[in-house]
């Protein structure tokens, strides 16, 4: 057992803090990771900079194919890569990749020499239409429809919390093929989203972003060249997909450890009664706690990517990080808003503002985090299933 | 809204305070609501039945019975009053309103030559009753129980076994509820006896318990007989018995809060009186921090149960305010049980009968004892769906 990380992986992580430190302007207090706050106008331009940057240096799908624009890397860059720009809240990594490497497990050669190259160019962002109004938790409820024709298949239906979709080129879209198998009947298409018939509108959040979009597919023709996989075979791909989803709850935790950091170095320089927030028992006790509640979670990440390096099932570990970092990402933002007190309600264009307001909005996005890409309850369900505790289903 | 006493009632309050003055020892560190200190330990036994003649002596025992059977046909204000300052200064009852439950359950259901025979006994103080419902297998679901009663001439002939019994070894009688028809559907096969555990067939076994107080037993029925004048209510009419016995009990969740204020006090004096690093542990900021919370959550806790008494009085449902209570209560006990262990340090974890222990142990006791506080006379997970059907009108699970 070995927990240092190797001389080789250290070289990359400062690679990366310098790629990081030449990409962000100066005093960058950070966004949260993904696309949520690559909705606000200040932001996206950087994002848009860094996803083309990230291109360059070859860093977008770092253990894909060469042939596709890869680097045939081993996973531990990725997974540096990935702490650090979550850590430094950078902009500009989203679930493209995560779509890439759908389509390099379940495409054909043609469809990996069409859309791979873009993305590793960070040319390109893609979204992901999977859940619906009627189908979240249960996946496979999905009902847009997706009819067979002579040349296409003609698209029908609604998909509902597509992030980023507004600023997506293509969406992976779960369709219905057959309405009579719920779970044999699913197919997957490579949509574009400049196609006729294709509307969005996207959704309001009390954060006071919009990063979430319902689109609406009216005949949308798909061409029977963006199926991926098999007809009827999107249950392989969703499996697959859920089974590869290792990274949104490691997000979050490194996410929650620049919150923090930025909480303490806030209480060592704010005075309260001429004494600096930073001595307070009670407030140091409470930012001890959420370092350890961090840590913890840290370290299962690390034992996270040295399962996912292994090619062993990673399911188990990945439901307990994302529970954890759920819940330790709302109760950062809750110590954070109180340590703040009413400076914590400020939004960020106030002159009095604190931390640029980035409690507040932790505040009111770390919501979601239990609720967003599976539901906390659904991840104790893998837990308790077969894939942790053994227990029989319900 | 006015959340004043009377004066009468204030002045009977003041009464009782005055008992308990000159009837509980110096230095009394007090007893949980449920009972399990005193039927544990044969020395605190003793002095539970003393105490019980004492509250008889003073009439206060069937407060609202009708004065035939010994009661002082008293509202039901007084009954409380009664009973939440007993418990907030851990004087031992819990066998007072056992033995008062099934009392109320005569009262509503029993023959009049029952509710002679049965209630005077117990508004004296003189008998020791057992609550016989749960079974290895009867617990949450209490209507599965299976302890089988046939009928046979006069009599009927129990066989089966009851668990959970407290302080079984030191009663009575037993108000037992037995399966007489196991062809229909279980709730209505259900009927309720009142046996003498003097009967022949009856066997005891304690059940040993982590606190060290083994105040439970199992109850063995091999062929009682039961004559025929102890059913209570109709037989196979037992189910709408025990609901309503069930249904009285209800103040538990309230105990378990006020029970909480006196540790809590206790905790607080060893806090302003021990020093660590040359100050008070009372002026540390974290443990005043601790402290006030669990202050904070006794306090709403005693708001809801002034409110559930009031509605009582009104003859409101209380069912849904009752078990939102009992969770709120046990969940409170175990918190602050953590906080004084926490606070006593390696203290905390000396028995009684060291040279060194703190506060007789009480922490300890609480710690062990409180585990049980969120399963018994009604789990958190039963109290707590009950809260959602009766108390949010959702839907059966």
């Amino acid at each position: 057992m070995d927990f240092r990380y190797t001389e080789e992986e250290e070289a990359f992580r400062r690679e990366v803090q310098a790629f990081i430190k030449e990409t962000v302007p100066p005093g960058w207090l950070g966004v949260d990771p993904g696309p949520e706050e690559e909705s606000r106008e200040d932001v996206y331009p950087l994002a848009l900079k860094t996803w083309r940057r990230l291109g360059e240096k070859g860093w977008i799908g770092l253990t894909w194919p060469k042939a596709y624009g890869g680097q045939e890397s081993p996973l531990w860059k990725e997974m540096i890569l990935l702490q650090e720009l979550s850590h430094h809240g950078v902009p500009g990594v989203d679930v493209s990749s995560a779509q890439a490497d759908l389509v390099l497990t379940f495409g054909t050669e043609e469809q990996k020499k069409r859309f791979i190259p873009p993305i590793t160019r960070g040319e390109v962002k893609w979204c992901i239409g999977m859940s619906e109004p009627d189908a979240g938790s249960d996946t496979f409820a999905v009902k847009l429809r997706a009819v067979e024709e002579k040349d296409c298949f003609v698209l029908n239906g609604q998909k509902i919390w597509s992030s980023g979709a507004h600023h997506a080129k293509y969406e992976v879209v779960y369709a219905r093929t057959d309405p009579n198998n719920k779970h044999l009947g699913l197919s997957v298409f490579i949509v574009d989203l400049q196609s006729p018939g294709v509307t969005m509108r996207q959704i309001m959040q009390m954060t006071g972003l919009a990063p979430f979009c319902e689109v609406f597919f009216d005949n949308v023709r798909v061409p029977k060249e963006n199926l991926l996989g098999e007809k009827n075979g999107g249950w392989a791909i969703l499996l697959h997909a859920f089974g590869a989803e290792r990274t949104y709850g490691l997000f979050v935790l490194y996410n929650a450890k620049r919150y923090l950091e930025q909480l303490v170095q806030f209480c060592r320089e704010t005075h309260v009664n001429g004494e600096p927030l930073a001595k307070d028992p009670i407030i140091r006790n409470k930012l001890a706690q959420m370092a350890i509640e961090i840590e913890v979670g840290l370290n299962l990440g690390h034992e996270l990517s040295w399962l996912a390096m292994q090619n062993q099932p990673t399911v188990k570990a990945s439901s307990q990080i994302k529970v954890h970092g759920g819940g330790v990402a709302q109760r950062v933002a809750n110590m954070g808003m109180q340590i703040l007190g009413l400076y914590g309600q400020l939004s960020e264009d106030s002159k009095w503002v604190k931390i640029g307001g980035r409690m507040r909005h932790t505040y009111l996005g770390s919501v979601g985090f239990t609720l967003a890409g599976g539901t906390s309850e659904v991840s104790r369900g893998h837990i308790a299933g077969k894939a942790g505790l053994g227990l029989p289903k319900r | 809204m006015d959340f004043r006493l009377t004066k009468e009632e204030e002045s009977f309050l003041k009464e009782v305070q005055d008992f308990l003055d000159q009837n509980l020892p110096d230095n009394w560190i007090g007893l949980d609501p449920d009972g399990h200190n005193e039927q544990g330990d044969e020395e605190l036994h003793r002095f539970d039945l003393e105490f019980r003649r004492k509250l008889a002596a003073r009439g206060w025992l069937g407060l609202q019975w009708p004065k035939k059977y010994g009661g002082q046909e008293a509202p039901m204000m007084k009954q409380f009053i009664l009973e939440q300052e007993l418990i907030y200064r851990g004087a031992p009852y819990w066998a007072v309103s056992a033995a008062l439950m099934i009392g109320d359950t005569i009262l509503q259901f029993g023959t009049e030559e029952q509710k002679r025979r049965f209630l005077l006994p117990i508004a004296h103080g003189e008998v020791q009753w057992l609550v016989g419902m749960s079974e290895p297998n009867a617990g949450s679901d209490l209507a599965n129980l299976q302890l089988r009663a046939v009928e046979e001439g006069d009599y009927f002939v129990l066989n089966g076994q009851k668990t959970w019994q407290t302080g079984g070894h030191y009663a009575d009688w037993v108000c037992l509820y037995a399966r007489t028809d196991p062809n229909v559907k279980k709730q209505k096969g259900i009927t309720t006896f009142l046996v003498d555990l003097k009967s022949p067939g009856i066997t005891m076994r304690r059940i040993s318990q982590m606190t060290g107080h083994p105040a439970f037993c199992e109850v063995f029925y091999d062929s009682v007989r039961v004559p025929k004048e102890n059913v209570v209510g109709q037989v196979n009419a037992g189910w709408s018995v025990a609901l309503f016995g069930v249904a009285t009990e209800k103040s538990f969740g309230y105990w378990l809060i006020n029970s909480g204020r006196r540790d809590l006090e206790l905790l607080i004096r060893y806090c302003q009186e021990t020093e660590v690093n040359g100050r008070p542990m009372g002026k540390d900021p974290l443990i005043r921090s601790r402290l006030a919370q669990i202050a904070i959550e006794l306090e709403v806790g005693r708001t809801l149960g002034r409110r559930l008494h009031w509605m009582a009085t009104k003859g409101m449902p209380i069912v849904a305010e009752a078990c939102q209570l009992k969770p709120f209560g046990g969940g409170i006990l175990q918190r602050l049980a953590n906080l004084g262990l926490q606070i006593l340090g390696p203290y905390g974890q000396l028995d009684e009968k060291s040279k060194w222990v703190k506060l007789r142990g009480r922490m300890k006791y609480l710690y062990l004892a409180s585990a049980a506080m969120t399963i018994e006379g009604g789990s958190n997970e039963a109290s707590r769906n009950t809260v959602a059907q009766v108390g949010l009108g959702l839907p059966r699970s």
